[in-house]
């Protein structure tokens, strides 16, 4: 047997072509997902995000080998593994509740995946010293897990599933007992984990922050459908759809429905309340090859792209101030713009009072426009 | 409208204190957040204001009245909770109704539906009275749940954690929402969370619980830029802020800031000179906040080299995390991009706005 620590052992490629599940709930058929294809690099940290239902935990529970497949397949590292029992595809799990075994201890529960395996002591305990003390649980190893919190529970999962050799890890939102200091801390070990060691991750969660924070690219899923595939970079700053830049963002991009009209070598967007009015030009992250004037259309721009400025220019709208916060590191700013409401990311500790007028500069460079019946970015 | 005051309060489960000797003065009108982790006794506290327990030492007052454990009719305090409880079976109009109709209050239903109306008005949800919940939005059940309350013409307004169960989204939302309303309350109001971002945004006075026990009492200014300890200061930012522990070295008259290897030296504000000579302290702590550290690609005179092993795209923002010598640091810009693999970088630290502690945690202040 090897004697190694948590380094990589095997190549891995997930790939998935048109798979789909149906199920039947009150002899209805719900499609929960709905043809998916993609393709998980070897060695890549893959996140899948979505709002609960989107379908994002039943995909990875078909690569897991828990859910049969209704259409379609996935293969691992170019084998099909259809028909492949969970304990044949050579993937290791982490869940969100944490499937422990209450008899055992702490110690006993993560090294069990090894015991199985009959693999020396030696290893594993070298295996299962670096493994606690990358999740901090070292102080915990002689505890049965109905004595640890939430969290500690949560990370005994995550460590019986960092312990294994295998070809993939599979984690459904295995942070999400924990509060948001050790998600951090976890948070950071894990990708620093993954940057030493390449191992093939595929990561379900709900929480955009964490999936623009740990993946290498991330899969945006919505109504059983991949909206986007990309780099967290791309996702946020090229959203392919209206979803997608819905989604990913805190606070949230800002929508003003309106039309382009041509302007120059580009062209005019005006609100539909005709209170704001921005030229768009090549600069832009949009920019439609032809539009018929007074086409509709949506902009799209992100709080942090808009920002208070003293004299007016062509990027700038003048805004009534609704409500502003002062939140330590940032300040966040609601304005309002005849009937639209922008959500501005502003600097803490500015003297601001609720009514007063403001004029406001929005970053021609990340202007983003959206078919309003499409939905997507043009 | 009333003020709220709480002299020596104590409350014990058994024998065990969950609230200790606890002082609060809230005065009338203003928003008062009771803020701190699990287990702070936040909850404790509004209860026994409210009246739903008992006080085991101490008093509170809610204007002239003293409270009595369950006799909340006698004090007029309207308690909000984490959801939102409207009845789904009635309108807007009777949900907010409903309360005015107890037969305790004898009022006519001319009273009872002028009150609703200029509720109503001033929350902005005249245009709602005959939709049932359902047909509303989660930012306009908020109102009707805060209308339902207003009705009733409370002096205080309990809320414990009233935005807890939203998802992040909409949570940030609603604390807009209700940021825009606080205004219109006229009232009193006490609101528990643990989330700090609520508490900055909503107070006018945050008190800081740990344990039972009253940290710090200031506005959000105060807590943020000027906390009393370790503790406060951990509990407002996130990421949190970096302790970074090392000595106070003495050169050309001058004092610097060195980490005990001195890999990280930076100098320390003039005003905390005195206080540092009087105290006679060697060893303290840095508090820097994430926000003050800037990542710089070349090397400068203040420039400190450190190694980064870990980048994190956050969207708008980047976070660092860095290592020097013996110490690790979090870093985040707003720029800067994403490092593919482990990198040696330059960092500066805004020295004034650098927070020091001494050994048992407090903030060592100017003069």
């Amino acid at each position: 047997m090897r004697e190694r620590g948590l380094e990589k052992a095997d190549m891995a490629e997930i790939r998935l072509e048109q798979v789909r599940k149906d199920y039947y709930s009150r002899k209805k058929k719900i499609e929960a997902v709905k043809g998916i294809d993609l393709c998980c690099r070897d060695g890549e940290f893959m996140v899948f995000l979505g709002p609960s239902g989107c379908g994002k935990t039943t995909t990875m529970r078909m690569i897991a080998g828990l859910e049969p497949i209704t259409a379609g397949s996935i293969f691992v590292d170019g084998k099909k593994v259809n028909d492949l029992a969970a304990g044949e595809r050579n993937v290791a799990l982490a869940f969100e509740n944490y499937a422990l075994y209450p008899p055992l201890t702490t110690r006993e529960n993560i090294a069990f995946p090894l015991k199985a395996k009959k693999l020396s002591r030696k290893v594993i305990e070298s295996r299962l010293k670096e493994v606690a003390s990358l999740l901090g649980l070292e102080e915990v190893l002689d505890r049965n897990p109905g004595r640890l919190g939430g969290g500690q529970q949560q990370m005994v999962s995550l460590a019986r599933c960092l312990i294994r050799d295998a070809a993939v890890y599979l984690m459904d939102e295995p942070l999400s007992h924990l509060d948001s200091d050790q998600r951090f801390q976890v948070r950071m070990r894990l990708k620093t984990l993954h940057q030493k060691t390449r191992r093939t991750i595929i990561y379900v969660t709900h929480d955009q922050q964490e999936a623009l924070a740990l993946a290498d690219r991330i899969a945006v899923m919505n109504d059983g459908r991949l909206q986007q595939l990309d780099t967290p970079e791309n996702i946020y700053s090229r959203p392919r759809n209206f979803f997608v830049a819905d989604f990913i963002g805190e606070p949230p991009m800002n929508f003003i429905a309106g039309s382009l009209f041509h302007e120059g070598n580009g062209f005019r967007f005006q609100s539909e309340d005709k209170s704001l009015s921005l030229p768009v030009r090549a600069h832009s992250l949009s920019l439609p090859q032809e539009a018929t004037d007074g086409e509709s259309v949506i902009l799209g721009v992100r709080p942090e792209d808009i920002s208070p400025v003293l004299s007016s220019s062509e990027h700038s709208v003048e805004v009534v101030v609704e409500v502003y916060e002062s939140l330590g590191e940032e300040g966040i700013l609601e304005v309002r713009c005849g009937r639209n409401v922008l959500v501005i990311l502003s600097k803490p500790r500015l003297s601001l009072r609720n009514g007063q007028r403001l004029t406001v500069s929005i970053n021609p460079h990340k202007l983003v426009l959206f078919n309003p019946q499409t939905e997507e970015r043009l | 409208m009333a003020s709220v005051s709480l002299i020596n309060v104590t409350k014990k489960y058994g024998r065990i204190p969950a609230v200790s000797q606890l002082n609060l003065e809230v005065k009338a009108t203003e928003f008062f957040v009771i803020f701190g982790p699990a287990g702070a006794g936040k909850t404790s506290t509004l209860k026994m204001i409210a009246g739903l327990e008992e006080v085991t030492e101490g008093e509170i007052s809610i204007g002239d009245t003293r409270v009595r454990a369950r006799a909340s009719d006698e004090i007029d305090v309207a308690m909000i909770f984490e959801t939102y409880a409207l009845y789904p079976h009635f309108t807007v109009f009777e949900n907010m109704a409903f309360p005015l109709k107890s037969k305790y209050r004898k009022l006519d239903s001319a009273e009872i539906r002028s009150r609703v109306e200029d509720v109503s008005r001033s929350l902005e949800i005249e245009g709602f009275l005959q939709r049932y919940p359902a047909e509303l939005s989660g930012g306009q059940k908020q109102r009707v749940s805060l209308g339902r309350a207003l009705v009733r013409k409370p002096r205080v307004f309990l809320m414990d954690e009233p935005l807890s169960h939203l998802d992040a989204k909409l949570r940030h939302q609603m604390r807009r929402e209700l940021k825009k309303l606080r205004n219109k309350l006229q009232t009193s109001v006490i609101f528990v969370t643990h989330d700090y971002m609520e508490a900055l945004s909503l107070a006018d006075r945050i008190a800081v619980l740990d344990k039972g026990r009253l940290r710090q009492v200031g506005t959000p200014d105060e807590i943020y830029l000027a906390p009393e300890d370790v503790f406060v200061a951990s509990l407002f930012g996130q990421p949190r802020i970096n302790l970074v522990e090392g000595l106070v070295l003495n050169q050309n008259d001058r004092l610097f800031f060195s980490t005990t290897d001195g890999a990280i030296v930076f100098p320390i504000p003039a005003g905390l000179r005195e206080c540092l000579e009087r105290s006679n302290l060697e060893k303290i702590t840095a508090g820097i906040r994430p926000t003050s550290i800037q990542i710089i690609r070349e090397q400068s005179p203040a420039a400190v080299r450190v190694w980064s092993f870990l980048s994190e795209d956050t969207g708008s923002k980047h976070l660092y995390y860095m290592r020097i010598g013996e110490t690790s640091l979090t870093g985040i810009t707003e720029s800067g991009g994403i490092m593919e693999k482990p990198e040696k970088l330059f960092i500066s630290v805004e020295t004034e706005k650098v927070l020091y502690f001494d050994h048992a945690g407090k903030r060592i202040r100017e003069g």
